[in-house]
């Protein structure tokens, strides 16, 4: 006959194997690549940088993936295309010298997946 | 991508699983049958046949239907590569930029891939004897780079190629072909016919066989899954209620349990039992429904595949 303890037990074992059975079924899902880390970072206070630097939480295509840096106007400010590191994941813009103000930073990354996403941040010149 | 295109895109990547499956489940009941008609002549001539329940004309037709959908998909497929890369609908718009993605991406690099395996497997198909060695290691070929295509052209490249992860993953979609792909051809063509015109020690011999492949396909199915799919689910348990993905894949494992419930019952009380016509017809049944089960499984990994994890919208 089966205790109150078996019981006990089965609805655990079926509690971990249904908690199994998530981790091993889910991974068609499709994975959107977002900044991992930023250079100036978001709301950032800097002196006048030569550069934005994006490291990509995975790797992007070089054709579809860019940054462009604007000025309090709306204005575009970086003179060059964003360039894509051989690792893939960096990307990067020179800046010509910035004067102070809020300057945004917009960024587009299609992941080797073939996704985008896209996404913009602030950052201030002192 | 927004509306119809992404309900296209959705359409095609569940039809295309499913005519890659319905592939593998072909090939590899093909060959069962033909082992159990070698085994059976030693023994003693039968007055059927075996391989009439799946004869080999309708395994070409069949393997030949579902490489021309896949070679349809291939051919529209860098049109939603671009859609999907330019968050743009605009047909003549994504059209233009195919050249670009077909030369400098990824993307563009695992399309000729694919479509080389498509090709081959085409002609394969209509030109080599099915069953014949060649035909054999041709399939085989194109079904590795198909599945490896499908890996590399998913998430789990994203860490570059021939990591773990991608070949973990080429692993899981063989697993899942040949878990769902012999269910969906035993349980809709090959156990109903058995059941009619061999009866029910037949049909015992050969579900035993299916019952055997599919515990060890689903063990790597568990197994390459937890692996691949650890990263993003990991921060994504608490938006499991929430967010459209986890509901699907509540769904999804839903239906995956109901699938190895069906799969349980059919092995332990079924076929552990004496083979009946009485039992045969029922069990005949539960193949039928376990088929049927498999395609919503099928859907639901599409719908899956279309919607981005909750970690993933920053």
């Amino acid at each position: 006959m089966m205790t109150f303890a078996d019981l006990h037990h089965r609805r655990h074992a079926i509690k971990l194997f249904i908690f199994v059975l998530l981790f091993a079924i889910a991974p068609f899902a499709l994975a959107h690549t977002h900044p991992a880390s930023m250079m100036p970072a978001a709301n950032e206070t800097v002196s006048a940088p030569d550069s934005v630097m994006i490291h990509f939480t995975g790797a992007v295509e070089p054709k579809f993936s860019t940054i462009t840096v604007s000025d309090a106007t709306g204005h575009v400010v970086n003179k060059e295309a964003s360039a894509v590191a051989s690792d893939g994941k960096m990307v990067s813009v020179a800046l010509p010298k910035l004067s102070a103000g809020v300057y945004t930073v917009n960024w587009v990354a299609v992941s080797v997946d073939s996704h985008r996403s896209q996404g913009d941040y602030k950052f201030t010149v002192k | 991508m927004k509306g119809t295109v992404l309900i296209l895109s959705v359409l095609l990547s569940i039809v295309t699983d499913s005519a890659f499956a319905l592939i593998v489940g072909t090939l590899l009941t093909g060959r069962w049958l033909e082992a159990t008609e070698s085994a059976a002549e030693l023994s003693a001539g039968s007055a059927i046949p075996i391989q009439s329940a799946f004869t080999l004309r309708a395994r070409r037709s069949l393997l030949l239907g579902c490489a021309l959908v896949l070679a349809f998909a291939q051919a529209v497929r860098p049109w939603f590569l671009a859609a999907s890369m330019s968050g743009s609908s605009s047909l003549h718009g994504n059209l233009a930029l195919i050249p670009t993605i077909l030369s400098s991406t990824h993307q563009g690099t695992l399309w000729y891939l694919n479509a080389a395996a498509i090709a081959a497997f085409l002609m394969a198909t209509v030109f080599v004897r099915i069953g014949s060695t060649p035909a054999v290691w041709i399939s085989l070929t194109c079904i590795v780079v198909l599945a490896f295509g499908k890996a590399a052209t998913g998430h789990a490249a994203d860490q570059g190629d021939f990591t773990l992860v991608e070949i973990l993953q080429t692993i899981h979609i063989l697993a899942t072909a040949i878990w769902s792909g012999t269910i969906l051809v035993s349980g809709l063509l090959i156990v109903p016919r058995f059941a009619q015109q061999r009866g029910p020690a037949a049909v015992w011999n050969y579900t035993r066989r299916l019952s055997k492949s599919a515990t060890y396909a689903l063990i790597a199915v568990l197994v390459s899954g937890i692996y691949t799919s650890d990263r993003e689910l990991n921060n994504t348990l608490n938006g499991l209620w929430s967010s459209t993905w986890g509901k699907i894949l509540i769904a999804k494992v839903a239906f995956v349990l109901l699938a190895l419930c069906l799969g349980a019952i059919s092995r332990f009380r079924y076929l552990g039992a004496e083979a009946t016509p009485g039992r045969s017809a029922q069990l005949v049944r539960l193949l039928a429904s376990e088929a049927v089960v498999m395609i919503v499984i099928l859907s639901l990994s599409g719908l899956l595949g279309s919607n981005a994890p909750p970690m993933s919208e920053m």
